[in-house]
């Protein structure tokens, strides 16, 4: 247990059920996207944190396919993907956001892209005292690279050198649908390896500990929901936070955290 | 674009499931409490509670792990309808 939540185990029954999961993905997934290719991290980066949370600069990455309305869309026609990225000022109006993404429904993120953007949340926390400030730019790519050899030459180290440049402390990620799972992992791994912690929601844990990624938080939600539900600002700041606590609380690399929340439906 | 709302249903009727689950666990934990607090608690009661607890458990596994998974990738898979038919 970390932080009185669940670790997810490396091995046994659950981490069984996990493979068997990532296996049966894997094998649908050329179906779908036949040029997609599996891209692990070879190596976990890991950079500690020594600061308290409070002092924290805390930035943001998100494969939602989130940007600015005024910015131009990701192309989500193209079967390579879009591995470019917008930068998001930390003080945007979210209803100056949109989301350009075919492979997951975002309707609720539309109306409140907070619960994949947790652009308000941050800011929220900043104001509550619990992180110490947050970067000027956010990064919001469209997580769809079946081919992330660009990503990996190229637009993740550029991010990461920005993030850098802002001495950002700590960096939040935040995922779309499954192939975002593999390209933020990347992403966040750069990050990391560029001297940020660094920490990642999952929607998708199987595939998460499958690519190696430094630090995850699991969040029982269906895909367009991870940074928490949607119009319910107090429970994406209890969600965040609690990721955010897991950050100096993992000394494992590779270590998945399942938060304590569930997608709890509707009943109309 | 927009998820088949029936998975959203089901999804909600588990919830309830898992917190009836939930409410029968506290109740058997409250019988094993009563039980062990009596001058000479009956063992072959302590035990059924107790196999009732492990399959309350089981039950609350097997619809959190499997059931809820299923649903939500059900769900995940209804949203982008538009995108897989073209």
């Amino acid at each position: 247990m970390i932080n009185g939540m669940e670790v997810l185990e490396t091995e046994g029954s659950s981490y069984e059920r996990r493979s068997q999961r990532f296996q049966s993905w894997y094998e649908n997934v050329f179906k779908w996207h036949p040029n997609f290719e599996y891209t692990p991290n070879q190596t976990i980066n890991w950079t500690k944190i020594e600061k308290p949370m409070s002092e924290w600069k805390v930035g943001l990455v998100s494969s939602s396919g989130t940007h600015l309305r005024t910015q131009k869309p990701f192309d989500i026609v193209g079967d390579d993907g879009d591995w470019s990225y917008r930068e998001i000022p930390a003080d945007t109006d979210p209803k100056d956001l949109m989301l350009s993404d075919s492979h997951y429904d975002h309707s609720d993120a539309d109306s409140d892209p907070n619960c994949m953007f947790p652009i308000v949340t941050l800011r929220e926390l900043v104001k509550d005292g619990v992180i110490g400030s947050t970067s000027s730019t956010y990064y919001g790519f469209m997580g769809f690279v079946p081919m992330p050899q660009d990503l990996i030459a190229h637009n993740a180290p550029e991010v990461a050198q920005k993030l850098a440049d802002e001495k950002v402390d700590v960096v939040i990620f935040t995922p779309g649908c499954a192939v975002c799972h593999q390209t933020l992992g990347i992403i966040q791994n750069i990050v990391e390896g560029k001297g940020m912690a660094t920490i990642t929601t999952t929607l998708k844990p199987e595939l998460t500990e499958q690519v190696h990624v430094p630090r995850a938080a699991y969040l029982k939600y269906p895909y367009g929901y991870s940074a928490g539900p949607a119009n319910d600002l107090e429970m994406q700041k209890e969600v965040i936070t609690d990721v955010l606590n897991l950050v100096p609380a993992i000394t494992e690399p590779g270590t998945i955290v399942k938060l304590p929340y569930r997608w709890h439906g509707r009943i109309d | 674009m927009a998820v088949d709302k029936r998975t959203d249903q089901l999804m909600g009727h588990v919830e309830a499931m898992l917190q009836i689950i939930d409410e029968i666990n506290h109740d058997m934990q409250s019988r094993i409490d009563t039980e062990k607090a009596n001058e000479n608690p009956s063992e072959p009661r302590i035990n059924f509670y107790l196999s009732q607890q492990k399959r309350l458990v089981k039950l609350a596994d097997l619809l959190e792990e499997e059931i809820l998974e299923i649903l939500i990738g059900i769900r995940n898979l209804s949203g982008p309808i538009e995108y897989m038919e073209d």
